[in-house]
């Protein structure tokens, strides 16, 4: 593994393999949903055959793409729960990791839409003074994202500082 | 119209020694011009709208009895809010009420004062008057103001206000007793027994005036920079092609002309008018800044919420070894209300600049921070600027540079790290190099290196996340 995206302890906690599942359910709906409703104005509307074939085959690649892609980037999102931070790594080919000190949360969000919520995963974002900071984790196991959000709040009361 | 018609529906209980006090009479006058000036702009509509059937002369009668209707309503309404407003200091709070048919009382209590400072509007000058903004800690409607009042009864208000504000415990003004400023590199004012840091301020200390400046800016170098800098040569270039142009093609002159010398001359306000006579003191609370041509404006800088500091230095600036400085406060939203309050030093040396630096953050001198640079092989990404990217930390600071034209050095001492961010594309990995980033509250400061050596990156973050919790716990202990 890159020296440079190395996990500060022994290693990267994954996050749920259902953040793929539920990814590659979007791209299939999605794509699919798009694709039909374009072939069929093409097919109906101008009837170039040639074209809707292209479509199709559009489709079939960008499905096979985004599936391969979700499962790549299930893998790539990674968080590590140091003694005195949290550090969270994602990206496959632009690659990121942001490392938030637990005395700099100053809240932490759970949100989990009707997709995720169905699949039990849930996305959490911490905050800080700075907008910069981007600290987010999809598909978390709902109640390990609970166990988190409890856990960050704690430490950012017992370490917490001002600005 | 008549004190005895102000029905007062406030707790009256409250205060009975309090009748309260009134502002400066002529305060009635300030804001006259505002109305005539409506009076000329109706006055103009009218005008332009129907007036080529009346005679020269009945139109400048018409125009007198407009302008000189709005003035008496500008005097007369002056006159009734002046009337109807009233201050109140007693043991808990200063109470300022106000308004003709719907009464208003803002209230500040001691406790949450941050920082009083007096203001001098273009209008108040005129009158040699002056108002007194006080800020407060927390919410949005933060700022309560007194307008308008005598020089030294605005200055005796101050420190009262001061004074019951650090009894009671307001902890901005409580900072004084130790300001963070004592442990600044400097030493050539030890010698001022008088505003040394004392553990009980007397009333006396809080007259600011009379300590004496850490920085002077003078008008001749605000000049000299304001025209070597870009803002002022790219449109001062388009306005000169114009002209050149106009000669040749009359008619398009017009057109281009007036935004463009609207815009210089926006320039010419920000950077020369807005900051002329710039000077800094210490103050209990931060670093008090006093600048202004027209409207001389003071404000503070707060020790305990300015994050971070960014040294810029456009490429003309470099012979001329000129340096402006900008800060991130926290909490700064109710910044807007005047161009460049995030200016800490329009322009300065970097001797200067380091001076002032060290006076917000004790011990943080950017210039001596050990850097690690950009390696030769990120030549890819910044063909020229790729030697002027560079970041590194001390045992107080870190900072990052960047920049070719306009170069940018960004300081924050450790404790301010908010988070620590790496980033890498794929190019970046081609090449062994990434991004560092430390994340401070939003402000005019960015502290981000580009496409440093990845090994080094690591190892900046790393060192960094230690040092900024060290910063914390000495913090918290201390």
């Amino acid at each position: 593994m890159d020296p440079l995206f190395a996990p500060p302890a022994e290693s990267w906690h994954p996050v749920s393999t259902k953040l793929r599942t539920l990814h590659r359910l979007l791209f299939v709906v999605w794509t699919l949903v798009i694709a039909i409703v374009v072939a069929a104005v093409v097919a109906l509307v101008l009837q170039w055959w040639w074209l809707v074939a292209l479509i199709v085959f559009a489709a079939t690649v960008v499905i096979v793409w985004g599936w391969l892609w979700s499962a790549r980037n299930q893998a790539a999102w990674g968080y590590a729960e140091n003694a005195e931070d949290l550090w969270i790594r994602h990206g496959v080919a632009w690659r990121q990791i942001v490392a938030v000190p637990y005395g700099r949360v100053q809240y932490v969000d759970v949100a989990a839409g009707p997709l995720e919520r169905s699949y039990g995963i849930a996305t959490v974002s911490l905050h800080t003074a700075s907008s910069q900071t981007s600290a987010v984790i999809p598909g978390v196991p709902a109640d390990e994202a609970t166990r988190l959000r409890d856990r960050l709040t704690e430490l950012g009361k017992t370490r917490g500082s001002g600005i | 119209m008549a004190p005895g018609s102000e029905q007062a529906p406030l707790p009256s209980s409250g205060a009975p020694e309090a009748v309260g006090e009134r502002t400066h009479p002529a305060s009635a006058l300030v804001r006259v011009w505002i109305w005539v000036a409506a009076g000329l702009v109706a006055f103009g509509r009218d005008v332009v709208e129907g007036g080529e059937s009346r005679s020269l002369l009945s139109m400048l009668w018409i125009g007198l009895a407009i302008v000189g209707a709005a003035a008496l309503l500008g005097v007369a309404f002056g006159y009734l809010s002046w009337r109807f407003t009233r201050y109140f200091i007693d043991g808990r709070e200063i109470r300022i009420e106000r308004g003709i048919l719907t009464r208003t009382s803002r209230r500040a209590p001691y406790e949450r004062i941050q920082s009083v400072d007096i203001a001098e509007p273009f209008a108040a000058r005129v009158f040699r008057l002056c108002e007194l903004r006080i800020e407060l800690a927390g919410g949005d409607d933060s700022r309560v103001s007194l307008q308008y009042l005598r020089h030294s009864e605005a200055d005796r208000l101050r420190a009262i206000l001061l004074q019951r504000a650090y009894e009671a415990g307001s902890q901005a003004v409580r900072e004084f007793a130790a300001p963070p400023a004592g442990s600044g590199p400097v030493a050539a004012d030890p010698t001022e027994a008088g505003a040394a840091p004392v553990p009980v301020p007397v009333p006396g200390a809080w007259h600011l005036d009379q300590t004496p400046p850490i920085l002077v800016v003078p008008p001749t170098r605000l000049v000299v920079s304001t025209v070597a800098s870009a803002e002022f040569l790219v449109p001062a270039a388009f306005l000169t092609a114009l002209v050149v142009g106009g000669v040749v093609f009359p008619g398009v002159i017009v057109f281009g002309v007036v935004p463009l010398l609207l815009w210089a001359g926006q320039v010419i306000m920000s950077r020369v008018i807005a900051q002329w006579d710039f000077t800094l003191r210490r103050a209990p609370t931060g670093l008090h800044v006093t600048r202004g041509l027209l409207s001389r404006i003071s404000q503070t800088v707060p020790y305990d919420r300015v994050q971070a500091v960014v040294v810029r230095q456009a490429a003309l600036w470099r012979p001329l070894r000129l340096e402006r400085a900008e800060v991130t406060v926290a909490g700064g939203s109710n910044d807007s209300d005047d161009s460049g309050s995030a200016t800490l030093v329009p322009v300065a040396t970097p001797g200067e600049v380091r001076m002032v630096i060290g006076e917000l953050f004790a011990d943080v001198d950017h210039a001596r921070v050990p850097r690690v640079r950009a390696p030769g092989r990120s030549w890819l990404f910044a063909p020229v600027g790729w030697r002027f990217r560079a970041a590194g930390s001390d045992a107080h600071g870190f900072v990052a540079e960047s920049g070719w034209i306009m170069h940018r050095t960004d300081v924050l001492p450790h404790a301010k790290t908010q988070s620590v961010a790496i980033k890498q594309g794929p190019l970046q990995r081609l090449r062994g190099v990434a991004d560092i980033e430390v994340h401070t509250p939003d402000g005019p400061v960015a502290a981000h290196a580009r496409s440093l050596d990845a090994t080094d990156v690591r190892g900046l973050a790393t060192t960094q996340l230690a040092l900024a919790r060290q910063a914390r716990e000495a913090l918290g202990e201390g």
